[in-house]
Parts: C-alpha cells; structure tokens; sequence
C-alpha cells in the first residue's frame, strides 16, 4: 500500500510546510492539505504550517 | 552459433509452453497503390537472404540451445485476391488472426511467415508474423524499410543497392563481448542499487498471473488536437511526448492501485554499438523506470522524473530484463519487477511502395504478462494510436477498456492543464464516472423532522401505555410502566445538575434497570456515557476523567472506581417522592445523545459525541427500511459500550415494539441466545459475522425461524457465513450493515441473498448520507479503484470529546457536499461496484477489528513500550489457523539491560486493557525483522509456538487414529500433528473442542462429550478411548488425574475443590510452560463405590501416597482453588513432616479451617451449588439436581457427561468435604504461599487471607483477581492467575 504519507498525515520529516487550518461558519475546524484547493465554506485560519505546527494551534487555539 | 541473453529468456519461455502462439509479433502494412505480387516475391526473397539472424531454426544442443542458420529457406508467403468477398478487409483479419494462433515450431523453422492481400483493386495487405525470438520491433522497422528500398528498385527495373544489414554473428560476439566486460558489471551494480529494497510494483488487476497464449486488445485514438497539444506541453517542459505519455500513466496507475511508487515497464531498444542497430534480430529488453507519484508534485516535476530515470535507464540498458529479476531474488518467488509496460514505438515508418503511400498496423508485439500499453504515433497526422493489450488471466475486455477509456480522459485533461499545477488537481476518474459515484449513487436526500432520540419513545407511550416495552428474564414492563419510572430517575437526575449537554455516565450491568437509566438520562436531556463494569478500573477511572460526567450511575456503589463524579447507587436511591410526568427540558436536535469510547491509536481512548439529530436520522431511516411493528421482539444483547446497542436499546420502544434485555454475559453463549430468541419469540437480533458463524453452527439456531431480520455488523461477513445462514435459517432475511460510532452506528445497508457469490458488499448509503471513496488526492475513484472510505450527511459525530485535534483531523472539510460541511475519514478501504455499493476491503491504516471489536493496535503497542524492560512493542493480528484470529505481542529488550517477561507484561495489560486488547502471546525477540528499506518487516515475525510435534511422533495406526489425527490438525489449523500430541497443549480451546467433538461425531459416529477429551487428549487416547467404548469418565475419576504426564519441568500436583473433581484445572495446560507437567488429585469415592475419608489428615496422607506414585521425593509444587487449597497446605505440611522440601504453595482464593468453623455444614442443596460453582457458574434458580444437569448441559460443561452415579457421589463428598474442613486442624507450613484472591464482593465478607498467617511461616504474597470465587478458573481469570504462575514456576525452574 501507500507508502508515503496520507493527505491528513505528516510527512516523512515533518519540516515543510503541508498543511492549513480551516474554519466554517459553525466554527468547526477542520486539517486540511496544502495540495488542495480550500473548498467552499471554509476558510484558511493558520499555516501554511508543518503537520506539528498545525496540530498545536488546533489543541491550543489563540484566545 | 549460440543465443544471445535476449533470445534465451525467449526460449526458455516457449519451452515453458511449446505450443503456445504467445510470442509471435505481427504486422501489417497497408498499401495504396499497385502491387506485382511476383515482384514483391522477389523482393521478400531478396531481403530474406540478406537477414540471416531471421533465417535461423533453434535446437536444443547438448550444450544448451542453439542456432543454425537456414541458407536457403522455402518462402512461407500466401497470396491471395479477396476483392470478390462481401468485406476484403474482414476477411482478411480473420485469415490473420487464424495464422497469429498458429505457433512456430522452433527446431524445424522457418520461424516467419508472410501473406500478400489483395482487398482491392489499388490496395494490398502485406502481413508478416516473425517468432519474437529472432525478430524485435526495431528489426521489423529495418526489414519494412529493406523491403520497400528492394521493391522500389526492382520495380523500377534498376538493381536494389547493397544490403545494409549486419550479421547475426556479429551480434552474437557483440553480446558475449559485454557479459564479459565491465560496462556489464557497472550496470549490474547500477540496477542492484536502484532495486536494492524490491519494491512492489502495483499493477491494474492487483494479482498476477502467467501469460496467456494470447491477449485481448483495445484500441483508442487521442484526438489530433490533444496529440498536438501533448507535443507543445511536452517541449516546453524539455521533454519528449513519449516521456510525458509515461508520466500521465504512472499517474494513473499510482492513483488506481492507491500505490505511491510505481515500477513501469519500459520495452527499449537496446541496441548500443553500431552493429546491433544495423541487424534486424532480437535485441530489446524491457527496463524498469521507478517513479514516485505524490499529489503534491507538479506533472512538471513527474515529467522530470520521467526523463531523468529514463536517460539513466537507457545509459544502462544493455543489462537484461531477466538478470535483474533473478538477481533481485524476484523469481524463485514469481513476483514481478515491474507492472504495467508501456511501450512506446516512435517508429514512423512512412515507407512506400514504388510510390504507394502505406499504413503500418501493428497486430501483436508479443507475450503480454499484465497490460501492456502500446503507443504508435504514425505519420499520417491521426493523433497517437493507443492500444491497451491485456492477459486475459487478469483482465476482461471490458475491465480493459474502461482503464484505457480513463487513460484516454485523463491525457485529454493533462494536455489542457497547466504542468505547473499540483498532480492533486487530477482525477483519474472520467467526467461520467464522477456524476455516478459523488452524486448518484449518493442521492439519499430524505425530509425528517427535527426530533431527538427520546421524544419519539416519550410519543410512542402515550399511544400504547400498556403495550409490553421490556422484557428481562421472567420480569417485564408496560410501556407506562418503564416511562414512569424513567421519568423518577430523570427527575433525580435533573436535580443533581443532569441537563442538555451535560454527560451522565452509567455503569450498569444488563437488566431492565439499565434501560430504565438510559432513558432517564435521555429524558433529562443529558447525553449517557455508557461504562462497561467489566472493564478494568483504571480505564473507567480514565473515561471518568476525561469526559467529566456531571454524575456516574450505578446498579451499586461499588460498580465505579471512586473519582470524584457524583454517585447515583440505584439499590440505594429511593425515587418514589418524584414525579411519573416527562420532565421539561430544553433540549434540541443538535444536544448531544451518547457519548462512546473507541480505541484510540496514540494509546488513549476516545470519546465520540454523537447528536441527537445523527442517532434519530438513523432509527428514522431503519424504521422506514424494515418497518418494526407492534408484536416485533427486538434482543438486547450488545454491550451498552458498543453503538450497536444503541438501535438495540432505542428502535423498538419508538415504534410500539417490545424489547427482550438478554442476560449478562448471555450475548456470548450461542445455546443461551437460541434458547431465548425461541422462547421470547423474539424477531430482531444482530450479530458480529464471528458470532453470527458461532451461533450457526449451535444445533438449536435451526429452531430460530421466527426471525424477521437478522442483522450484521462490526466486522467484514464472510459469504460463507451467509451460505451457512441460508442453510440454516431458511427464508430469514440477513442484513449486512457497516459504520463506525463516529457515524452513527450504520451508515450502509446490504440485503445478503443467499445464493449470491464474491465478497458481501456492505451496500448503499442510508437517507442523508454520502460516501465517498477517495484516492490520496482526495479525488473520487471510480467503480472497482480501491480508495480510502469518506462518509458525509446527517450522521456525522459532532466531535471527539475534548480533542480538538483528533476531530480536525478525522473530520474534514468536504469538497464534494454543500459548502462548509465536513466528511469524516473512516481509514476504511473500499471501492464501489457498478451498481452503487460499497465493497470493504480492510483498513489503511493499523486498526483492526478482532470479533468484532475495535481495537487501535497503537494503543496496545503504546502500553507494552510503557514497561521499562521494553524497546519497542509491535502487535498484530495473526491468523495462523484458519477462522482462529488472535492477539499476538511482538516486543524487544530496551537498554536497561532487564530482559521483558511475557507474562509480566500480560499481567500489566489485563491491569490496563479491556480482556479482548490482551495478546494471547507476547513474544520477546532480540530484533525486529526488518525489509530491506528499513521498515518493520510483519511479514517475517514468528508465529507463537502452538506447533504439532509432526513427524517426530509416533505414526497412527489403524482407522480411528489416523481419522483423529486428521480431525485434530484440520481442528487446530497446525500442518501436522502427531498422535501423542494433546490438544489443550497446542491452543485447544474450548470453542475449538466443541468444533472437535461435533465433527468426531459425524465424521466417526461416535458419541462424545467435551469431557472426555479431558481425559484422552491426544489421538491416540481418544481411538484407545473409543475402541474400548468406554463408559464415560473411567480413568478421568481416579485419584490421581494427569492432565498432563509429559514435560521436563517439576510436575504440579492440583488439589480438588469442593466436588472431589479435579477437571477445573485443565485451563493450566495451554497457559503454563508446555513442558510443565500437571496432576489433579481428585476424591477417592468418584467411582461411586467405598467409603469417604474420616478426616482431612486421612485424605491428604492418601494423596501424598498418590502424588509419590509419580513423583517420590521433593521438591513439590502444589496448588489449590476453594478446599482444595486447604487440601494442599495440608499436603504440604504432611510432605515437609516427612523431610521432603515444597517449593510452591498455591492458594486460589482458599481459607483455613478456622475461618469456616462456625459456618453451617452444607445440606444436599447447597451442595448442588458446589458442583455448579466447580463448573464455573454461580447459582441461579437451580432447585433440583435436574436442574443443575439441564443446567451443565445447556452451558456445554464436560461435567455435563457424568453418570448419575458419579453425580451423586459428587453431592456426597461436597458434603463430607464440607464438614471434615470444619474439623481441620492446620499445622505450620514452612515457607512462602502465593494467594490468589477472588475479589469481587462476596456475601462471606468475614473471610480473609489474614487468616492463614499463624499456618504460613513466611510471607503470603497476594494477587487480585477481580472476579467471584466461582469464576476464577474461566478462561480469562485464569489468564491472569497463570500470568503471574508461570512467572513464579519460571523462576524455580532457573533456582
């Protein structure tokens, strides 16, 4: 099987930017690849950021 | 004259297959102008003779294969005018594809032939077939060409010009030269290196095969816009069109195999030196090009590695296809090197024939192994001619077409897109497909009203109050009834802060107080957190701490560690001052209605929220698909812990339906279950497939034909499971049902037909709810491409309980559904079938489901490299024996030099991990096996040892044992077995026993209980047993009990409890060393004949004198559950008194004679609870000693098969047992006793182990086990007493 990592995985080392954090009207976030166009409704919150950096802000968003 | 290594690889294929056509290549040109056909005679016989390396027969010579030139050969060619047929043309093709079945016989020659049509009256058909093995695509270029130069002259009347071509000798001394030289050692280096680590090479089909003898073929046409298009794109990436039509199929075929590297098979030429390009012969080789299609990349960037792996390829070209596999080790394993060739043939002949323009048409370019994609840009400005050829083993026509068609798609849409963009924004699927599979087939739309899970039930009642709701054992409720208490409960609930969006955790076992409190909680508006009262407390402790309940309800206080959470004890709590009305609540669709743990990957469970809205959408949609009515029985048998319960719990009482609450612990016992669906008539149920195959094969499930519906989840159902259920269940309908608690329960539904075959879909999307199967860019792939499952609509969980991170990451934004919704990634591979269902194919990822249970291998990994003594940890489940998947625990010494105990560890997990997380084995390794690229290798870990002694053993002799032996190898899965291994020895248990007793009956006609396998446990034994056609339970009566006789180690003597009988201790076998040996001592009056000891000093002197029989002098090991631990500390006293050392004293939950003095001597009837509690069960409603049989029986124990003269003499000595205890006196024991205690509650609180301190002179070390005292020797208890056990044995066994 796949032997690189999925589109909501971190990459192999982890140091470029991959990912962004989006946000709908609801407020929910959502992870989101880099590679892909935002869809609609969503919106970009934080990043272009490495997986790691992503995940932080989720766990510890801004007040 | 020699082959060269491309021609041998050819020959060694046809000798694998002599008659097979598979490696003739053909051609045809079309010409369009006139043809003198004894002129083009002329000049094919020209050209034949200046071709020598064509001219060749090939023999097998002493030395190997040879060839030998044919100097003047008869011209095979066949001339034939077809102008007077109705189609020239087809005529023509037919006569063609006769000839290309027609196989070359490679000794006589000639190994071409060649035919001339005339199918019309300005143009001909010049078809040539040629053996692969003297003639490659680039040969054929230099003979059309020849030919065409020769014909030219000739039919000018001039002399054709001097032949340009080489000599087949020269090629031959060419190809020695470069095996021997260092340019062929430097490539061999190169290739090694390059495939060092044998990657896999996906292909289309996902299997492999052995070439056909022939192929089927689909050709295509890219548009002459498209083609031009490709051509602009390709220069302005500095690449050729070839090039980027290789990158467009590494595209396609990385995303349709969900593969991210890809091995293409690239056919080249290979002809290096000036002589190899002048000779028209067998040069090329196929080369493996290794890409990496990632969706981030660019085409740009694919096509760059395109061109650079391909200008290393061809620098090293000349090293062959054959030698790379062989040296890769690929062929003693028949893998490939590579999977899809393309074959780009750049060759623009535009050759003509005394100035007849010509067509070239290519009819076969040889075997074809997987698919190969052959690609003709001809010079007639018709855009690229693409033909897909495919090995009918793999592929059907259709299959194959539909591939190319999306080839074909896909290469439109590289040509209109910017290179620069990200190969994510391709989709492999075509424009239709997308339609099909993102809205079709997801057309699921369906109005519901915005209810909760708890109003329609709270409506349901007020239109048939006194319709049955509940029913549990001889108990039940109206529906006015179970609302009026609910509304009690709720009301209670409310008061302690109980509220919409509060959570209310419930740790109740199954009874009609557990529904009663679910409701409560729902009514009050909060959303209930189930805990399962078997799990271990630090896990409940955990789930109290994380979710943070606003109160924890309980059947009793003692249910729940203590954490801090409000407690609601119900045997405590009186409700009868509240009210009997629906309380006020404010509560909405989008509250929260449960909240469920799963297993979570990084070692911590976690908590999904899941909405009323989600679970209501859900029982809406199976109301309207099955239509439950008033008079339905719904069984209540899943674990609150699991979502399946949640429809279980819920569906019924929303629709007038009665509930029918099984037993706890009943949904494990298949003779319970179809004794309570017969009785309580019950008409719904649901089955995990393990379970559904288990229950099956129970002999009363025939009787359950009052089914309405049976259901499946939780697993993938095997279609053999659905044959066996048709067989057994007639005219039952069976639903395959799929979702994760993340969906709310299902999320698709199958109707399983009996009769069908292939694999159970799990079906179509319910209402509101879209699946999507995506590839690793998130684009849809179509019907039949494997892709990861996505699920989107109404059922979605709001969230995981506090992680916001894990619910960003499985819970994502949606690009196919209405703007800003999400979609939720299951981690399921899945693919969809032409008709709109979705067929599950396994996990991407290291979730596992083990009967039907979720586990996250992760967290069981995460605990076992929590023990200092562990490196690392790797589980998996293995399933060395078919049908008999298990738990097995890899780890590796950490540095701090301890070395990890496999039983220790188990010990630390069951403190930990649900019983089903356990590895039944761990096994210590120095290191992991690696793959060659340095990853876990899983494939190379050992199996654990459960290994028959095979050939080592005796052979069978006569009919029976030789059956047995079959029968008990095909039982316990192992190749072989001999006839004195014992079946508990090689992981018998008692599932698999049942299977072995039930297929000894039919297949030997002999009746037999499990018990008798107790006593005859191998082969051998049990064809002695049957031959002397024992009554039952002769020898498994004696005094002296061995259960297992072999073994170096030194034995242990077990000591019977209460019954006299010594059976309960076969659990040990398959859990202690299996070179411990292991004796009962069991009651001398079994047989039901002499007299019962006096006194406990005179039982115990008589099992000393039994236990020396075997064992003469020290040191002993003894051990003892319930009175037979007074038994063995009396043994031990007596056998020390003599000067004999006892090593080991093993207390199972036992207590001194003191302790029991002043308790009443048992009557008859209480000691019908002995011999109960000896088989493991506690006592229920048993009255009778018929009772306690129909009991036995109906729970499958081997104690079950006693004669009544045995069961009386049982009763006899419970007794006297009884009563010779409390005349006991101990003396000291000198040394240490390891206790085991039973710990649960128990109504004998006064005992205590305290008690034995003034008879053990050293220290007692004790171990919980938190069970009842009649449970201890089960299965899962006895895990954990034999965890630490053997650990001890282990130790004396290394003193």
């Amino acid at each position: 099987m796949t032997t690189t990592p999925g589109p909501f995985d971190p990459a192999v080392d982890d140091t470029e930017p991959t990912h962004l954090v989006l946000e709908n009207a609801l407020g929910e976030y959502s992870l989101w690849p880099l590679f892909r166009r935002v869809p609609e409704g969503w919106h970009t919150v934080y990043g272009p950021q490495t997986y790691g950096r992503c995940v932080a802000r989720l766990q510890d968003p801004p007040a | 004259m020699r082959l060269t290594a491309a021609q041998s690889g050819m020959w060694f294929a046809q000798a694998l297959d002599p008659g097979s056509p598979a490696q003739n290549t053909a051609e045809c040109l079309e010409i369009h102008g006139p043809v003198d056909p004894s002129l083009f005679a002329r000049t094919l016989r020209q050209v034949v003779s200046e071709a020598d390396a064509l001219r060749v027969r090939i023999i097998e010579g002493a030395d190997g294969p040879q060839q030998l030139e044919v100097v003047e050969p008869t011209l095979p060619l066949k001339v034939r005018d077809l102008r007077a047929a109705s189609d020239p043309d087809a005529e023509a093709r037919a006569w063609m594809r006769e000839d290309l079945a027609t196989p070359f016989d490679l000794a006589a020659g000639p190994l071409f032939a060649h035919a001339l049509f005339r199918v019309g009256d300005e143009r001909w058909l010049w078809y040539q077939r040629v053996h692969h093995i003297v003639m490659d695509g680039f040969g054929y270029s230099l003979l059309a060409r020849r030919t065409a130069e020769v014909y030219t002259a000739l039919a000018a009347g001039e002399e054709p010009g001097e032949s340009p071509f080489g000599r087949l000798a020269d090629l031959v001394a060419e190809d020695t030269a470069y095996r021997a030289s260092e340019t062929y050692e430097t490539d061999r280096r190169f290739w090694d290196g390059a495939f060092a680590d044998r990657p896999d090479a996906p292909n289309l089909a996902g299997r492999t095969a052995l070439p056909s003898r022939t192929f089927h073929r689909r050709s295509a046409r890219l548009s002459p816009e498209a083609t031009a298009r490709l051509r602009e794109s390709a220069s302005s990436m500095r690449a050729t069109w070839p090039e980027v039509l290789v990158a467009a199929q590494a595209l396609y075929v990385s995303r349709a195999t969900g593969s991210a590297e890809v091995v293409l098979g690239l056919p080249m030429m290979g002809r290096m030196g000036s002589v190899a390009l002048r000779v028209p012969g067998m040069v090329m080789n196929v080369l493996p090009l290794r890409l990496t299609v990632t969706p981030q990349a660019t085409f740009a960037e694919l096509t760059r590695q395109v061109v650079l792996g391909i200008r290393a390829a061809r620098r090293h070209q000349r090293y062959r296809y054959e030698d790379i596999r062989r040296d890769l080790g690929l062929l003693g394993e028949g893998r490939s090197l590579v999977g899809p060739l393309v074959n780009v043939m750049p060759f623009d002949y535009g050759l003509t024939f005394a100035g007849a323009r010509t067509e070239a048409h290519n009819l076969s370019a040889g075997p074809v192994d997987d698919l190969t994609v052959n690609v003709y840009d001809r010079a007639d400005g018709s855009g690229l001619r693409i033909d897909y050829d495919g090995n009918p083993a793999l592929y059907e026509p259709d299959e194959l077409g539909a591939h190319q068609a999306r080839f074909m798609e896909l290469l439109e849409r590289i040509a209109e897109t910017e290179p620069h963009t990200p190969l994510a924004e391709h989709t492999i699927a075509r424009h239709a497909e997308l339609t099909l599979v993102v809205d079709e087939f997801n057309a699921t739309a369906h109005p519901v009203p915005p209810t909760t899970l708890i109003g329609p039930i709270e409506g349901q009642t007020v239109r048939t109050p006194d319709a049955t709701a509940l029913v549990f054992g001889d108990q039940d409720l109206t529906y006015a009834e179970l609302n009026a208490r609910a509304n009690r409960l709720a009301h209670h609930l409310v008061e302690i802060g109980v509220h919409p969006g509060a959570l209310a955790a419930v740790a109740v076992p199954r009874s009609l107080d557990l529904v009663i409190t679910l409701l409560a909680v729902l009514k009050a508006g909060g959303a209930y957190l189930p805990l399962d009262p078997d799990y271990p407390a630090d896990r409940l402790a955990y789930m109290l701490q994380d979710a943070g309940p606003a109160c924890v309800i309980a059947d009793r206080a003692d249910r729940v560690p203590a954490s801090g959470v409000p407690l609601v004890a119900l045997d405590s709590l009186d409700t009868t001052p509240y009210g009997t009305y629906d309380p006020p609540r404010a509560l909405t669709p989008h509250h929260p209605a449960y909240v469920i743990y799963t297993s979570g990957s990084t070692g911590r469970p976690k908590g999904v929220v899941v909405p009323h809205a989600a679970i209501d959408n859900r029982l809406r949609w199976m109301q309207a698909e099955y239509e439950l009515a008033p008079g339905d029985r719904v069984l209540q048998k899943t674990p609150s812990g699991f979502d399946v319960s949640v429809w279980e719990f819920f569906w019924a009482l929303r629709v007038g339906a009665t509930l029918v609450v099984a037993e706890p612990g009943g949904h494990k016992d298949p003779a319970y279950l179809a004794r309570v669906i017969r009785e309580q008539d019950v008409t719904v149920c649901h089955f995990v497939p393990s379970m559904l195959q288990v229950f099956l094969s129970e002999p009363a499930a025939a009787g359950c034909k009052g089914l309405r519906h049976v259901f499946c989840s939780g697993e993938a159902l095997p279609r053999e499971t659905v044959r066996e259920f048709g067989r057994v269940l007639d005219g039952v309908p069976l639903h395959n049902l799929y979702g994760p608690t993340e969906a709310a329960v299902d999320v698709t539904y199958h109707p399983c037909a009996t009769d069908a075959t292939g694999p159970v879909p799990i079906g179509k999307p319910v209402w509101n709810t879209r699946l999507y199967v995506l590839d690793a860019a998130l684009q849809p792939c179509p019907p039949g491409v494997q892709g990861e499952l996505y699920l989107a609509g109404t059922q979605l969980a709001a969230e995981y309980l506090g992680r916001p991170e894990l619910t960003a990451a499985r819970f994502v934004a949606d690009p196919y559904g209405p703007p800003g919704t999400r979609m939720y990634r299951t981690g399921d591979l899945a693919r969809w079938t032409e008709h709109g269902e979705i067929e599950y194919l396994g996990r991407t990822d290291h979730q596992v489901k083990l009967r039907g249970l979720r586990i996250e291998l992760g967290e069981i990994e995460a605990e076992l490299a929590a023990d200092a003594a562990v490196g690392a940890a790797s589980v998996l489940v293995r399933e060395d024996r078919p049908g008999d998947q298990r738990l097995v625990g890899y780890v590796t010494p950490s540095d701090t030099g301890s070395v990890p105990d496999p039983e220790e560890l188990r010990a630390r997990l069951a403190g930990t991990l649900p019983d089903y997380m356990v590895p039944g084995a761990i096994l210590v390794l120095d290191d992991f096996p690696l793959s060659p690229n340095g990853k876990l290798d899983r494939r190379a870990l050992p199996a654990p040892s459960f290994e028959g002694s095979g050939d080592g053993g005796r052979v069978p002799s006569g009919h029976r044992e030789e059956t047995l032996t079959r029968l008990f190898a095909e039982i316990l899965g192992v190749p072989q077995l001999g006839v004195d291994d014992a079946f508990f020895d090689l992981g018998g248990t008692s599932l698999l026993a049942a299977r072995l007793v039930s297929r000894v009956r039919d297949t030997l006609g002999a009746e037999l209980t499990i018990g008798t396998l107790f006593q005859a446990q191998t082969p051998a034994a049990l064809a002695a047993h049957l031959d002397a056609d024992h009554s039952e339970a002769d020898h498994a009566l004696d005094v002296l009990l061995p259960l297992r006789a072999g073994g170096d180690r030194t034995p242990l003597f077990a000591f019977h409890p209460a019954g006299g009988m010594s059976w309960c201790y076969s659990g040990l076998l398959s859990r202690l060393d299996p070179g411990q040996p292991v004796y009962g001592l069991q009651a001398r009056g079994l047989h039901g004949e002499g007299e019962l000891p006096s006194t406990m000093e005179e039982m115990a002197a008589e099992y000393v004198e039994a236990l020396r029989a075997v064992r003469p002098h020290g040191p002993y090991r003894l051990l003892g559950w319930s009175v037979g631990g007074v038994l063995a500390h009396t043994v031990a006293v007596l056998l020390q008194e003599a000067g004999e050392e006892v090593e080991l004293l093993a207390l199972l939950d036992a207590y001194p004679s003191d302790q029991w003095r002043d308790a009443a001597v048992p009557e008859e009837a209480d000691a019908l609870g002995a011999l109960l509690r000896m088989a493991g069960y506690d006592r229920t409603d048993e009255l009778t000693r018929e009772d306690v049989l129909a009991t036995l029986q109906r729970e499958g124990s081997a104690l079950a098969g006693l004669p009544d003269r045995t069961l009386t003499a049982v009763l006899d000595i419970v007794v006297n047992n009884a009563r010779l205890m409390r005349e006991h006196d101990h003396r000291p024991f000198e040394g240490d006793a390891l206790f085991f205690t039973a710990a649960a509650p128990r109504a004998e609180d006064w005992l205590t182990r305290e008690a034995w301190a003034p008879y053990v002179s050293g220290s007692i070390s004790n171990h919980d086990v938190d069970c009842l005292h009649p449970e201890l020797t089960q299965p899962r208890r006895l895990d954990e007493v034999c965890a630490v056990l053997a650990a001890r044995l282990k130790e004396l066994d290394h003193a």
